[in-house]
């Protein structure tokens, strides 16, 4: 059907972001609006042992200072663990972190006042290494560990003939979308607040905002504003308590919008990590055994750490059958910049160490990269090391075959290394090639329940669709159109900006949104077509049950009887539906597994590198991804660029840099991200198995692109190179100067494993209580 | 003078400049503001009153006298992309993005004075002079020396530069970058070259705290284009000569190794392309 599911439909909000028209919450105004602004640490660590605000109450202009003593409800806030304070607490555990907020008349007098806001600080030394973070005193009176992982499984004493290890490093990465933070909060007259904001989880922050103001969920109204990218990023609360906070203080719509340094120190980065890796295989390239361990920086407060370390210490197997293994990680906490949700949630990392081991082990037996991965591709029915059985398509084997059916790019780049800055010599410029393959989980996890809800309502034809699916650029916004032409017939379709008046939806994340709204629309969707038809029956007496719609026509035995939009004029039939995934269990759990679903993703990077200077310029990266069903066509080949662009940029450039617990590039001049002058030719296909239990066999898409991209660029530059560059980003002197230790290759007397030992769980750690919002609305634990 | 406000002034001559910038204690000059807004943005500047150059026509454009490239201090680096100059021409295509280089201006990027801004190492290899007019006066110095520290130049407060006189020459000049992306990037390091009648004067940027050029790194560099010397040799000269920076975006080894590394390439290019005293 036109613009139906399987077509590229174009996205609603295309032509006016194009045009630069589109209205981004940094664009949002009201009558009377004060504006905020944010008084932050400068200090990583220091204890604060006054704070006057009398000057800054007294600029005029000024309505209200807070503090964290003018917080009426809960102070303390977070994803998971709650252990942070929505103005600091008589403590500062990291540079950025809010300590007063102001409201005045305008930008210039907000930032004037919150200058004028005298904290004294006694500064504490910084704890910025997270391995002393292990051993050293709390920083916080929840601890300094997260969470620590810890399993095993058959006979992680098991040995084949050869064994590599080494040691990874993986950078703190940004999410760096193009719009800041902002958000617009005014006072409600039922007491409470409505709030304006760019975000990935309305009914989260609604929760959060609960919290800090004392207000019962229904006196928190939140309505998404227009959103700048967002890759994790706005998953927690940044200013959203902030404004609510001013704006019920102050009897006056308040407005924030931060900077680019701000939005640097205010959001969630990509946890930086160190992975250490021990692969032992037999002559012919099988695994034998995998031993890991993972130690995540989470920064000073917990956000989704605890969480993300199961997703990099589980996933650490790959796409490959692994039955012996060890392994152990850990998130902490440091005085660093908090960390937490960034696309991939914890398995770029993984990827990239365990990629790097495959390419060692097939370079020890001599084998092909793409032979190796071959060899130990994951089937459908084989068990997880973390004991989850691979009960859906597991089409391994078949993205490492689409991959390989892709042609090499001929002929020289259009870009040599170093671009516009023509250092290159044609004689200086080696080419690489590498593979890479992925296993990413799909939604919410270990217990957290992944729902969502939709309402769709037909009047002659026109379809409206209403959830609190956060759109964030990433195209749920046509989906949801799709379906409603798709499943209803539908001429026209709106749908509506999300909100708190419908139930939530869960954060756009975990590339979960297609699978958990899209169903929510999906059932709405159909149950207003049973409606439809059973009019349409009644009128033509015929049977409901002999009735379908096919292009906007219902049809009686394949003739057609009436157009949809015709069907039942100047009636509304609307429908309300929820979706939820089967139950996730934690690591460990007997009753079942922990994953709702799985992706798999094999791309091929073809690099130049310029090996004297160390500069790369990514010519192609091919790619072959488990999509179940192509929605949109254009949309998926969006995520795919999208996610391999990103994943290069973490692979040769996006670190943020941080030294004594500053960030030293908090803008664009310093941290670099790919421009399109960067951005490599994507040839992109896909293996369409549908994933059982979902309509139109659908699941997500968004994150491993990303995810696979980390470690084929790496791939590729040391196929050029002959370097084992086991750090990303690599840096151009990592490549001229030889920089890294290469993998440690030992020859072994092979050990089989024990018959004995079957698949053995052994969780050390618990989550712990005081659970924030992803427990609030589920179990305890993850996604 | 179209704009005579207290704290900005729009002046349409040299003169008019000359005069709104005394007449304003404190004042400072913006020319494509390319560098200035930045700077007050992130409050790492601060500026009682503006004198802005975008009206003043007569510093805007190239012309050719009969031994110097003239460019007014207010040509936008777009208007430099083909200048007939190609070390020059290539400093000016690989300066930011287009955008960028329309307002961007080479008396910017000179009184900006910062070691990594592109025209600098062309203009310190091509032995370039700049003018610097006052009320009194115009004088003329060459740029070599005129930068004294990263942001600060010898102009007098009194002055504006008005032109920048690159010396023409039939031979070879180029112009190279090194940086992390393909495009719109810092110099982590850079270099050129200009090489006529058998010799080579070199000049790097990034390479210390200012634009720098070295007697005994161009000996050796006209000796590598000779094949009196090697190119190890012309690496260890770059390598005594400069004094690098150490910052997250680089070690100071790596610049140093990369500086010996674009030197001894554009020699290279100078012999192959440019041929001796070409
Ligand atoms: C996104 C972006 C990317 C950039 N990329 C690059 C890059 O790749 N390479 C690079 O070199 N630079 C880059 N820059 C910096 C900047 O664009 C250049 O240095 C530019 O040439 C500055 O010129 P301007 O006219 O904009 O300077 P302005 O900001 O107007 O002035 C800079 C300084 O020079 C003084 N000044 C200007 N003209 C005169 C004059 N005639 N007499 C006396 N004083 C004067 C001003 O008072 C000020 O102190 C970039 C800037 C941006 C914003």
């Amino acid at each position: 059907m036109t613009g139906g599911v399987g077509t590229s439909v174009r996205r609603p909000d295309g032509p006016a972001k194009v045009r630069g028209e589109f209205s981004y919450a940094g664009d949002l105004a009201a009558e009377g609006m004060l504006v905020g602004s944010t008084v932050r640490s400068p200090h990583p660590h220091a204890r604060i042992t006054g704070i006057d605000t009398a000057a800054a109450r007294a600029i005029s202009g000024v309505h209200a200072v807070l503090t964290s003593a003018d917080v009426p409800g809960d102070l303390y806030f977070g994803l998971t663990l709650r252990d942070e304070p929505a103005l600091a607490d008589g403590v500062v555990r990291y540079a950025g972190e809010p300590v007063a907020v102001v409201a005045a008349v305008d930008a210039a007098t907000a930032r004037r006042a919150a200058r004028a806001v005298a904290v004294e600080y006694e500064p504490l030394p910084p704890l910025t290494d997270p391995q002393q973070s292990l051993t050293a005193p709390p920083l916080h009176p929840d601890g300094n560990v997260y969470r620590h992982v810890s399993y095993s499984c058959g006979d992680p004493d098991a040995r084949g003939v050869v064994t590599v290890e080494n040691t990874y490093r993986i950078g703190m990465q940004d999410p760096a979308f193009l719009a800041p933070e902002a958000g617009l909060a005014w006072p409600t007259p039922d007491g409470g607040v409505a709030l304006d904001v760019a975000t990935q989880w309305l009914h989260s922050d609604q929760t959060q905002i609960g919290w800090a103001t004392g207000l019962p969920p229904e006196k928190v109204h939140l309505r998404l504003a227009g959103v700048g990218g967002a890759f994790g990023g706005r998953e927690d609360v940044t200013l959203q308590t902030h404004a609510c906070l001013l704006a019920l203080a102050t009897g006056r719509p308040v407005k924030f919008e931060y900077t680019r340094e701000e939005s640097f120190l205010a959001h969630r980065q990509r946890h930086p990590g160190t992975i250490w890796l021990r692969h032992s295989a037999d002559a012919d390239g099988r695994i034998v055994c995998v031993e890991g361990r993972v130690l995540l920086d989470g920064g000073a407060y917990a956000s989704t750490s605890p969480v993300v370390i199961t997703n990099t210490v589980t996933l650490l197997q790959g796409p490959y059958r692994v039955d012996n293994g060890r392994f152990e990680g850990w998130s902490v906490r440091t005085n660093n910049p908090s960390c937490g949700a960034m696309r991939g949630f914890g398995v770029p990392q993984a990827a990239f160490a365990h990629e790097a081991q495959l390419d060692a082990l097939a370079g020890a037996l001599g084998m092909d990269p793409l032979e190796i991965r071959l060899r130990n591709a994951l089937q459908r029915g084989d068990v997880a090391t973390f004991g989850q059985r691979f009960d859906a398509p597991t089409p391994v084997r078949e993205v490492i075959e689409g991959l390989r059916a892709i042609p090499l790019p001929a002929g020289p780049a259009r870009r040599a290394p170093g671009g516009v800055g023509r250092a290159a010599e044609p004689g200086s410029v080696r080419r690489g090639i590498g593979y890479a393959v992925t296993i990413k989980n799909l939604a919410f996890s270990e217990g957290h329940v992944d729902e969502s809800t939709a309402e769709v309502s037909l009047c002659d034809g026109h379809a409206t669709v209403h959830t609190a699916c956060a759109e964030v650029g990433q195209g749920f916004v046509t989906v949801a159109e799709q379906v409603a032409r798709t499943v209803l017939g539908a001429t026209t379709v709106e749908v509506t900006q999300p909100d708190t008046l419908i139930a939530s939806a869960g954060s756009t994340s975990a590339s979960r949104q297609t699978m958990a709204s899209g169903t929510a629309v999906h059932r709405a969707c159909a149950a207003v077509r049973v409606r439809l038809l059973a009019q349409v029956a009644r009128r033509h007496g015929l049977d409901a049950a002999g009735l379908t719609v096919v292009d906007g026509t219902v049809c009686a035995a394949g003739r057609p009887v009436t157009p949809v939009a015709a069907a039942a004029p100047g009636q509304t039939l609307r429908a309300t539906e929820h979706f939820q995934h089967p139950a996730t269990y934690p690591l460990g759990s007997a009753e079942g597994g922990m994953y709702v679903a799985f992706s798999f993703s094999a791309q091929r990077a073809v690099v130049d590198v310029d090996v004297e200077l160390g500069l790369v310029s990514v010519v192609q990266v091919a790619s072959c991804q488990d999509v179940g069903t192509v929605i949109n066509p254009t949309q998926l080949l969006g995520q795919i660029e999208g996610g391999i662009v990103q994943g290069m940029g973490l692979a040769l450039m996006e670190e943020v840099v941080v030294a004594d617990g500053l960030i030293t590039n908090p803008d664009f001049q310093d941290y670099l991200i790919p421009t399109i002058v960067d951005a490599p030719e994507v040839v992109s296909t896909y293996v369409t198995d549908p994933e059982p239990g979902m309509p139109h066999g659908w699941k997500g898409a968004g994150e491993p692109p990303l995810c696979t991209a980390v470690p084929a660029v790496a791939a590729a530059v040391r196929d050029a190179t002959g370097l084992p560059l086991p750090a990303v980003p690599i840096k151009p002197e990592h490549v001229a100067l030889g920089l890294g230790a290469a993998p440690t290759v030992t020859w072994t007397t092979p050990r089989p494993a024990a018959p004995s030992r079957a698949v053995n769980i052994v969780v050390d750690e618990e989550a712990r209580d005081a659970p924030g919002t992803m427990a609030e609305e589920g179990a305890p634990g993850g996604r | 003078m179209l704009l005579a406000a207290p704290r900005f002034a729009l002046p349409e001559t040299p003169e008019e400049a000359l005069a709104a910038l005394a007449e304003r204690p404190g004042a400072v000059v913006v020319a494509g503001g390319t560098e200035m807004m930045p700077d007050l943005l992130w409050g790492t500047r601060s500026a009682d009153a503006f004198v802005s150059l975008r009206r003043v026509a007569a510093l805007r454009g190239v012309t050719v006298d009969d031994d110097d490239l003239v460019m007014g201090a207010g040509t936008p680096v777009s208007g430099l992309t083909t200048a007939p100059d190609a070390g020059l021409a290539a400093a000016a295509t690989s300066l930011g993005t287009p955008l960028v280089r329309t307002e961007a201006t080479i008396g910017g990027n000179v009184v900006s004075a910062l070691p990594y801004r592109n025209l600098l190492p062309t203009l310190l290899a091509g032995g370039a002079r700049l003018e610097l007019t006052s009320a009194t006066g115009v004088r003329t110095v060459p740029f070599d020396g005129f930068i004294t520290a990263p942001g600060r130049t010898r102009l007098a407060e009194d002055e504006l530069l008005t032109a920048v006189r690159l010396p023409r020459h039939g031979g070879f000049a180029d112009y190279v970058k090194v940086g992390r992306r393909n495009a719109q990037f810092v110099a982590t390091v850079s270099a050129a070259v200009v090489s006529r009648d058998g010799g080579v004067r070199l000049a790097f940027g990034n390479a210390g705290p200012t634009p720098l050029r070295s007697d005994d790194v161009d000996a050796v560099a006209t000796a590598l284009l000779d094949g009196r010397a090697t190119p190890e040799d012309l690496r260890a000269a770059v390598a005594v000569a400069v004094d690098p920076p150490e910052d997250p975006v680089a070690s100071a080894d790596y610049r140093r190794h990369a500086l010996g590394v674009l030197a001894v390439r554009l020699v290279t290019r100078a012999r192959t392309d440019g041929g001796p005293g070409a």
